[in-house]
């Protein structure tokens, strides 16, 4: 409890002063005498050299030297750090003591025989790590073609000096499983020790050798000249160049993808029946070989159109599509199953093949709406194929006003399959439904759970805190010096988690050792201390001890 | 001319007056007590301890006080001990009748907050627009003018006495007690809300058990229950817990250990999916009601309870407050049940707030939960100080002077200027001393002009 | 009601959606082991999104490079300082892939360097019990990916609560598959991820 005596009472208003540490040392409780702290920053710092004569809070970079300087003999002289003892040794007519200052908070207590002890808190200086932002490639990007030249452009700053900057890329190929990667750097760049720097390069393609499917990550990095507790590494957001596949269908997040391939058949299916309503126009007024011949032709692309969508139905059913259509008089064996094997594929049979390849042990593995999204989009695709089939079909045989019905229907199915594209992006991955009822606890083997271990307190220390607060103020009715002592390690303490009372304690600690009238930075301290202060205008209508 | 028969006449008279004179002199000096029915009206709270040193000297038989400002406890005692000597003592307010209010004075109390944080709530109580300025043995804590509601209450960590006023009335308090915390039981299935709950109240400084149910037979558990995995928890009751939280359904095998916790004086905090444990229905202080529907996008806001689904509660038994109310629905009912209060909530999934809340969320739910369980919490007082300590401090100065003084009279013009005891003490003073020169003066004067010596 | 939803991390780098069967997975043996209220099936969160707040327990693999974005950052910070845990599982099952050195690098900006977390550590002992440590998983015992047994599992701390528990395991594979194939195996290789979960749930 804090309880000044009525001596020290100066404004004789009821407001309480704080006598100066100096006074009292100056009484001569100490023979340690005046404490000189030569401060030489770190190299990567770029600071001068500073001379403080007994201060009581230290702020440096780590690395720095510390020289402590005093008056008296270097016998019976001991200086700590923490708790690690640090060499005092005779220097000219008195003594020297030198430490390099660490990345953590510290206290150094110097103290002599018989005489007195300084106290000084160390409190590191933060080095940020440099400020990467990467101006060129702006987006992500899709690639049609592995060639070209990409220019990179980045901009760094660091608060103290660079060291370095580069361009990191990273490429991976492969899927699934099996990913292999190479990495490089590009346009390193050696800033000296300036604060800001542009970085540029350019990214040649050719030069990567890549493959459909690869991808590019690429990033600017920087480094700070900090060799002490660095260096310090800062990187710009990542870029990612993706060559599309032959099969590409992923077209989320990325603002350069190649048309969906749906879209394409939607605007195939469309351009044949425009030709196929142009020929039945025409028909009546050519000869029917003309006609003929022109809806044979036209049948040759709705055959080519098939196959397409068939190849879009099997590269999501994990074929890759390499396999192409199996379809009727194509003149392939292929062997992806026995039922495509047996012959021509027929839209119940590819149907069939679509679900075996999405169910596992009869059950679904992924549902939405009570249709996988594979079905989902698979089912409209499959019709498109089976009403394609009959126009093809009908074309072949010279009647393209028979072919116009299937044809509408598929282009119709195209339209829907469009649709579904759009809710089964490739970011849904599949969702298996558990069947909670059916497994609940049918585990056999029981758990044994060790016991919880309660959480830490937040605040717990608050009133501790403040207990020794108002220690280190009694402290400094008695002995300011020593109270002084005290608010230097409550300020330590305080100085991450309460930066507002460390920074008031600070202000205390400077007046009283300057001899003015600290009450009011104490009273700052005391109530940043007690952080959580709440005032109500209202009465609790419930509550209160019992 | 005087024949010298006159002088001699008048010199003798001029004499007597000034022995007269020096005669009251002496007398006023060395008096006895004033005759019982004197008559002291004492103008203004400032001229009070001089008077009273006075009084104590030469009782009056009575005395009228006219007061700017509440006594001190000092004076208020001495006031107090001259009425029990037979001095009869009243009292009014000075000044207009608007100035008057301020003059109730104010009231100060500071009593021990309900949770681990080692505060106190100080309540001043006072006139409505009054200024108040509350400090401590540290300096101060908060300067105000006294609301509408008549009060001002501040939770904070108090530091010695601590001095509560304005211009014309202070008064001074300091905690006298601590309370006893027992840890919190919380009782909940293994889930975000359990686990967030118990954290925050570990957070805030209690200690807390707790027991998650895992599976059948199997729980989670912290605290005194130790490694005890069966169904029931022996030893719910006022000497190992201060509260329980009963977060869900899995409190249904502790139900009937949870009615007699609360019976006996323990605090239980119900949780919405607690409510439909049917074994607890009898201590709920309300019913479950209607589905509350969350505030889309409002976790953020600065009411984050709102994005909070849930049940209102309905019904709310005769005796229960409502602690919380959102939106018209009452979402927070206590009640007391024997000696032991029960609150039931009628939030859903709380830990959102949490994890999903603005700046400060964590703080702000850790402060919530610390709340709901203080406020239910069963939590015995320890005397803190000697009671010195008690002596030193004076909570309540109007009551006290009413206490000691009685109702003051009602207000009246006055009947004149009242003259102040010191000022008619003085006066006789002065007067007998100009007597008293007058007189020898005189004798003096006549003697010289007849020539004698 | 409470549900714990299993939830897997969309990141804008890589392919978050390498092991999609592993949510189904570990909801199927929380049902098999506990009685936690537990969704039927996973959800895919982005972790850019406020939404992965919901979140308490999230799940992110994958075989690229992660490059978390600024906004990812910012998300996971918050996540993790409100009490979240992040479970990170190297699918490349390797030290020298570019999954691992990138995203721990990462993951120690965000939240602090990853250490050892010891084998005594309450997380294998929080359902079952795993004296050893973290189970081995098939692609170690077969010496795919870096070839070598992990014998510890990485974390970083808050307070004395993991908050990003990170494997080189390769859970990831060891756990994709439909759980309907669970009753091929003689002893349940996902009971690990129980203790995770009831970890995640209850500490």
């Amino acid at each position: 409890m804090w309880r000044m005596p009525a001596a020290l009472d100066r404004a004789g208003d009821g407001s309480r002063a704080v006598p100066g540490a100096g006074g009292a040392r100056a009484a001569g409780a100490t023979a340690l005498g005046a404490v000189t702290l030569t401060l030489r920053p770190p190299r990567y710092a770029g600071r001068a050299v500073e001379r403080l004569v007994d201060p009581a809070l230290v702020r440096a970079y780590p690395g720095s030297r510390v020289m402590l300087e005093g008056a008296g003999p270097a016998d019976g002289t001991r200086a700590r750090v923490d708790d690690a003892s640090v060499a005092v040794r005779e220097a000219g007519i008195g003594w020297r003591s030198e430490f390099v200052t660490g990345a953590a908070r510290a206290l150094v207590r110097v103290e002599r025989d018989g005489g007195g002890a300084r106290l000084l808190a160390l409190e590191p200086l933060v080095d940020s790590a440099p400020m990467v932002t990467l101006r060129s490639p702006a987006r992500d990007t899709v690639l049609r073609q592995p060639n070209g030249t990409i220019a990179l452009a980045a901009d760094v700053r660091d608060d103290l000096g660079l060291a370095s900057a580069v361009f990191e890329y990273i490429v991976s190929s492969g899927a699934g499983e099996r990913f292999t990667f190479t990495s490089g750097t590009l346009g390193a760049l050696r800033p000296g020790s300036g604060r800001e720097a542009a970085l540029r390069a350019s990214l040649s393609l050719d030069g990567l050798t890549l493959a459909p499917g690869d991808v590019v990550h690429l990033r600017a990095v920087a480094r700070d000249q900090n060799d002490v507790s660095g260096p310090g590494v800062g990187s710009s957001e990542s870029r990612t160049i993706r060559i599309a596949r032959a099969d590409e269908y992923d077209s989320v997040a990325v603002d350069q993808a190649p048309p969906p391939e749906v879209d394409k058949s939607l605007l195939s299916q469309r351009m044949l029946i425009n030709l196929t309503e142009a020929l039945v126009k025409r028909s009546r007024a050519v000869a029917r070989t003309e006609v003929t011949a022109e809806s044979r032709r036209i049948g040759r692309d709705q055959g080519r159109l098939r196959k397409q969508v068939s190849d879009i139905i099997f590269s999501r059913l994990g074929d890759g599509g390499e396999g192409g259509e199996h379809f009727h008089g194509d003149g392939h064996a292929h062997a992806e199953s026995d039922e495509l094997a047996a012959g021509p594929l027929t839209p119940e049979a590819l149907l069939r093949a679509a679900e075996k390849a999405t169910v596992i042990s009869g059950s679904p593995t992924d549902f939405e709406h009570d249709e996988t999204p594979v079905v989902a989009i698979n089912r409209p695709m499959l019709e498109a194929y089976n009403a394609m089939w009959d126009a093809g079909r009908a074309l072949d045989g010279g009647e393209p006003a028979r072919a116009l019905p299937p044809m509408y229907i598929a282009l119709a199915a195209i339209q829907r399959a469009r649709a579904a594209e759009r809710l089964y992006l490739r970011g849904a991955p599949p969702r298996v439904v558990v069947d909670l009822a059916r497994v609940r606890l049918q585990g056999k083997e029981p758990g044994s759970p060790g016991a919880r271990s309660p959480r830490q307190p937040i605040d717990l220390a608050r009133a501790g805190v403040l207990a020794r607060f108002g220690a280190a103020l009694d402290e400094l009715t008695r002995d300011p010096a020593a109270g002084v002592d005290s608010l230097i390690v409550l300020r330590l303490a305080v100085a991450e988690r309460l930066p507002a009372a460390a920074a008031a304690l600070e202000g205390a600690i400077a007046a009283v050792r300057a001899s003015r009238n600290a009450t009011d930075a104490l009273r700052r301290a005391r109530r940043a201390l007690d952080d959580g202060l709440v005032a109500t205008d209202t009465l609790p209508a419930w509550g209160g001890a019992r | 001319m005087p024949s010298r028969g006159e002088r001699r006449l008048l010199e003798r008279g001029s004499r007597a007056v000034a022995l007269a004179a020096l005669g009251g002199l002496l007398w006023l000096a060395w008096r006895p007590p004033p005759p019982a029915n004197a008559r002291v009206t004492v103008d203004g709270t400032a001229a009070l301890p001089a008077f009273l040193s006075q009084a104590t000297r030469a009782p009056v038989g009575a005395l009228a006080l006219v007061i700017d400002s509440i006594p001190g406890r000092r004076e208020r005692d001495w006031l107090r001990a001259l009425a029990g000597a037979g001095t009869a003592v009243t009292w009014r307010r000075a000044g207009a009748t608007a100035l008057r209010g301020d003059l109730t004075g104010i009231a100060i109390t500071a009593e021990p907050v309900v949770d681990p944080s080692g505060r106190s709530r100080i309540v001043a109580v006072g006139p409505p627009g009054a200024p108040l300025t509350i400090s401590d043995e540290a300096g101060g804590m908060d300067s105000a003018s006294i609301a509408s509601s008549g009060a001002r209450v501040l939770d904070a960590t108090v530091d010695g006495i601590v001095t509560g006023g304005g211009a014309r009335s202070v008064a001074t308090t300091a905690p006298r007690d601590s309370v006893v915390l027992r840890p919190v039981l919380v009782l909940a299935n293994a889930g975000w809300e359990g686990k967030f709950i118990a954290a925050a109240l570990e957070e805030a400084g209690w200690r807390v058990d707790v027991r998650f149910a895992v599976a059948p037979r199997v729980a989670v558990v912290q605290g005194t229950g130790g490694r005890d995995q069966a169904a029931t928890i022996a030893g719910i009751d006022t000497g190992r817990y201060a509260a329980v939280v009963a977060v869900d359904e899995s409190a249904a095998p502790h139900a009937a250990a949870l009615v007699r916790f609360v019976r006996q004086g323990g605090g239980l905090v119900v949780g919405r999916d607690a409510s439909s444990v049917v074994a607890l229905a009898p201590i709920l202080p309300a019913r479950p009601g209607a589905p509350i529907t969350p505030v889309l996008g409002a976790i953020a806001s600065d009411q984050p309870l709102r994005a909070l689904g849930g049940i209102a509660l309905s019904a709310p038994r005769r005796d229960a407050v409502v602690l919380d109310r959102l939106g018209g629905a009452a979402r927070g009912v206590a009640a007391r049940v024997g000696v032991g209060r029960v609150l039931m909530l009628g939030y859903d999934e709380t830990w959102r707030w949490r994890m999903e809340g603005g700046e400060g969320a964590p703080a702000e739910h850790r402060s919530w939960w610390s709340a709901m369980v203080a406020s239910v919490a069963y939590a015995p007082l320890a005397p803190l100080r000697p009671a010195t300590a008690a002596q030193l401090v004076d909570e309540a100065p109007y009551a006290a002077l009413v206490d000691a003084l009685g109702e003051p009279l009602p207000d009246q013009p006055s009947a004149g200027a009242p003259i102040s005891a010191i000022a008619w003490q003085r006066l006789r003073f002065v007067l007998l001393f100009v007597l008293l020169i007058g007189g020898l003066l005189a004798e003096w004067t006549s003697r010289r002009l007849r020539g004698a010596r | 009601m409470s549900t714990f939803t299993f939830a897997t991390v969309q990141y804008e780098s890589g392919d978050w959606d390498s092991a999609p069967l592993v949510p189904a997975n570990l909801i199927d043996s929380i049902a098999r082991y506990t009685e936690i209220d537990v969704a039927p099936s996973g959800v895919v969160v982005p972790l850019g999104s406020e939404a992965a707040l919901r979140y308490p327990l999230l799940y992110l693999t994958g075989h690229l490079p992660v490059r978390f974005t600024a906004q990812e950052k910012q998300v996971l910070t918050r996540f993790l300082d409100r009490g979240g845990l992040l479970f990170v599982d190297d699918h490349n099952h390797d030290v020298d892939g570019m999954f691992h050195k990138t995203v721990t690098e990462e993951l120690e900006q965000v939240a602090g360097v990853l250490r050892k977390l010891p084998n005594t550590h309450p997380l294998y002992s929080s359902f079952f019990r795993f004296e050893d440590g973290p189970p081995n998983t098939s692609h170690e015992l077969n010496g795919w990916g870096d070839n070598l047994l992990h014998p510890y599992l990485m974390a970083a701390m808050r307070g004395d609560r993991i908050a990003v528990l990170y494997s080189n395991k390769d859970y990831s594979s060891e756990w994709n598959f439909h759980p309907d194939n669970k009753r091929f195996y003689s002893v349940d290789n996902t009971r690990f991820g129980v203790n995770l979960v009831v970890y995640a749930l209850t500490r």
